[in-house]
């Protein structure tokens, strides 16, 4: 009896404080919203942009960049992410405990469930390749979501082909030479002209197999990076133009949460998964 | 508006790879999603031979592609050759 | 006739093709959604409720290709031609084309999981949790063809293409359209159909909720390759040519 007296009491004493902290997720998206709602009345995109080449830095320091430039945007925006990630990492794993705080509880989730991830398809090598896995899960993820915060400049990396190009580069590289050390050379040279055609016995290596299977392994690079961009890209296309025909009238607000967080979530997760799968079926047998 | 045989069958061929990547992008597609709903039957169902179905499946899905590359590959000439 | 005469025909044109093509394939899928799950509803009365919910979630995701392509259509329509030409004309006609084409596969494909999901539901309503978020991951992944061919009409309405190509720009124009919207079909139907079935055996056994997720992203990852391509194919052809 005392007992719930002197809860009603705490209660009655911060009243609209512990209102705030018990509907947090409400108020936060509130709050987003509101936020979204003052700087879209500052902000008009132009619609003709949407199909235009990004400005890019065609010199540095009086020499011409090849490949028509550099998009300095781009890797400004990757710089923050990268800095963003070291930051939080920094801050989640500085003092380790027991009874976890709230940063390392959510560093924990994340690798824990990477961890177990990596453990059903790759097995005793599990531990090798969860830093990359996770950490492109975690620079896409957050790749996808910074696009949702509504500053003009602020935009999203994987919007451009080049970071999703070079993510799948790297996957492609980093599986491919996983396999030679892994099987050796000629268990992965072979793999190229599987089937292999059987007369009595004797394999014989297939050329048009090689033909198909190499164009096969490029193709892997390509649906890869595209994907992630195509969908970033998308929902950015959309929610401009989204935002131009209806004069920022509410609807764009929802437009960017679902292609930033739904959409985000689940093409980063997608990505990771494949760079996961990709990586296991160069190293297992 | 006088044009060359040439140039004519140049246009051809751009909305031929147009037409030939698309058209050949059906087959494959429904395809490769038939091998992989069965999978995810045969996972559900024995989820001890995950790896098995998996590797199966991702070997089947590659030898139906194989028409859709042929697609990509006589559309990306018709782009730059012809 | 003059030049935004044209122009104007070719907008009506093009958005009569995003509209009515785009139609069929969400209208079928949901209409299999539906009738999938009143059959779920006569077997199981108790669980009504929850097949309802499941099954309306499933027929909002599986429209969203249509309202792509009534986005299309109403962009064509209202909104004016930024930087006119006589290859416009093509581009505006072949960007209806493309996101109605594209619509096909994506709208029958998701209306496919959701018909699965809303069955999986009928038999065992206790696990909506697992078969709902299986349902929604699989449907997003199974609408990318639709948004690859949202892209490239977007590219194609807003894009300048200065007279001086000719012939040639012009088929690779009309080429670039057919070529994403095409793509889309087959892709679209494909990945719909892992979606659908990962859902209905997580509906029945969602411990291995983790397991199917990851055997239906791996499946339609590579089930979508050949979109991915005509992505590409379509890029080359609108940039390159």
């Amino acid at each position: 009896m005392g007992g719930s007296t002197s809860q009603k009491n705490i209660h009655g004493q911060k009243g609209f404080i512990a209102f705030i902290l018990r509907h947090k997720v409400l108020f936060g998206v509130l709050a987003l919203l509101i936020f979204e709602i003052c700087i879209a009345f500052g902000v008009h995109p132009d619609m003709s942009k949407v199909a235009e080449e990004p400005e890019k830095l065609k010199h540095i320091f009086g020499f011409a960049i090849p490949l028509g430039g550099i998009n300095t945007k781009t890797i400004i925006m990757s710089w923050i992410i990268m800095g963003i990630l070291v930051v939080f990492s920094f801050f989640a794993t500085r003092r380790m405990k027991k009874v976890p705080g709230k940063l390392q509880l959510i560093a924990e989730l994340i690798v824990g469930g990477f961890d177990d991830l990596c453990n059903e398809t790759l097995g005793d090598k599990a531990r090798k390749f969860l830093p990359l896995v996770a950490t492109i899960f975690l620079f896409v993820l957050l790749s996808n979501i910074i696009g949702i915060i509504p500053i003009p400049g602020i935009e999203e990396p994987t919007r451009d082909l080049n970071t999703t190009l070079g993510l799948g580069i790297m996957v492609f590289l980093v599986s491919h030479i996983a396999g030679i050390r892994y099987r050796g050379i000629k268990k992965y040279v072979a793999e190229y002209f599987e089937p292999m055609i059987e007369i009595k016995g004797v394999r014989i290596p297939n050329l048009f197999m090689f033909f198909l299977n190499f164009v096969g392994e490029i193709g892997k690079v390509v649906s890869h990076s595209f994907r992630l961009f195509g969908n970033i890209m998308g929902g950015a296309i959309i929610i401009v133009v989204v935002s131009n025909l209806v004069r920022y009238v509410l609807l764009p607000i929802g437009l960017n949460i679902f292609f930033g967080i739904f959409v985000g979530l689940v093409q980063a997760f997608v990505f990771a998964m494949l760079a996961l799968t990709y990586i296991s079926m160069m190293v297992t047998e | 508006m006088d044009i060359s045989g040439a140039e004519f069958i140049k246009a051809a061929a751009l909305l031929g790879a147009g037409i030939c990547m698309g058209l050949g992008a059906i087959g494959p597609g429904i395809g490769e999603g038939f091998a992989a709903g069965k999978a995810c039957e045969g996972v559900a169902r024995e989820p001890e031979n995950a790896g098995l179905i998996t590797r199966t499946m991702l070997v089947g899905q590659a030898v139906s592609e194989s028409t859709g590359i042929y697609s990509l590959v006589i559309a990306l000439l018709m782009i730059f050759v012809v | 006739m003059d030049m935004q005469d044209s122009l104007m025909v070719a907008r009506v044109v093009g958005a009569a093709f995003a509209m009515g093509l785009g139609a069929i394939g969400p209208a079928i899928g949901i209409g299999l959604t539906g009738s999938r799950a009143v059959q779920a509803t006569a077997r199981q009365p108790a669980s009504s409720g929850e097949i309802m919910k499941t099954a309306l979630i499933g027929m909002a995701v599986a429209e969203s290709n249509a309202i792509f392509s009534l986005f299309v259509a109403v962009v064509l329509i209202f909104v004016p031609v930024t930087n006119p030409s006589w290859l416009k004309i093509v581009a505006l006609i072949s960007a209806g084309l493309c996101m109605g084409l594209g619509s096909l596969g994506p709208g029958y494909g998701q209306g496919y999981s959701s018909a699965r999901a809303s069955e999986g539901i009928g038999a065992c309503p206790g696990n909506i949790g697992e078969t709902l978020k299986m349902m929604l991951i699989g449907q997003a992944v199974a609408g990318n063809p639709a948004i690859f061919a949202l892209i490239v009409s977007m590219l194609l309405i807003f894009g300048s293409f200065p007279d001086g190509g000719g012939l040639l720009k012009g088929a690779a124009l009309l080429g670039a359209g057919l070529s994403t919207g095409l793509g889309a079909i087959g892709p679209g139907y494909g990945q719909g159909f892992p979606a659908g079935e990962a859902s209905w055996e997580v509906s029945r056994r969602p411990e291995q909720a983790t397991l199917l997720t990851r055997t239906m992203l791996v499946g339609q990852a590579v089930a979508s390759s050949t979109t991915v391509y005509a992505l590409v194919i379509s890029l080359l052809l609108i940039y390159f040519v």
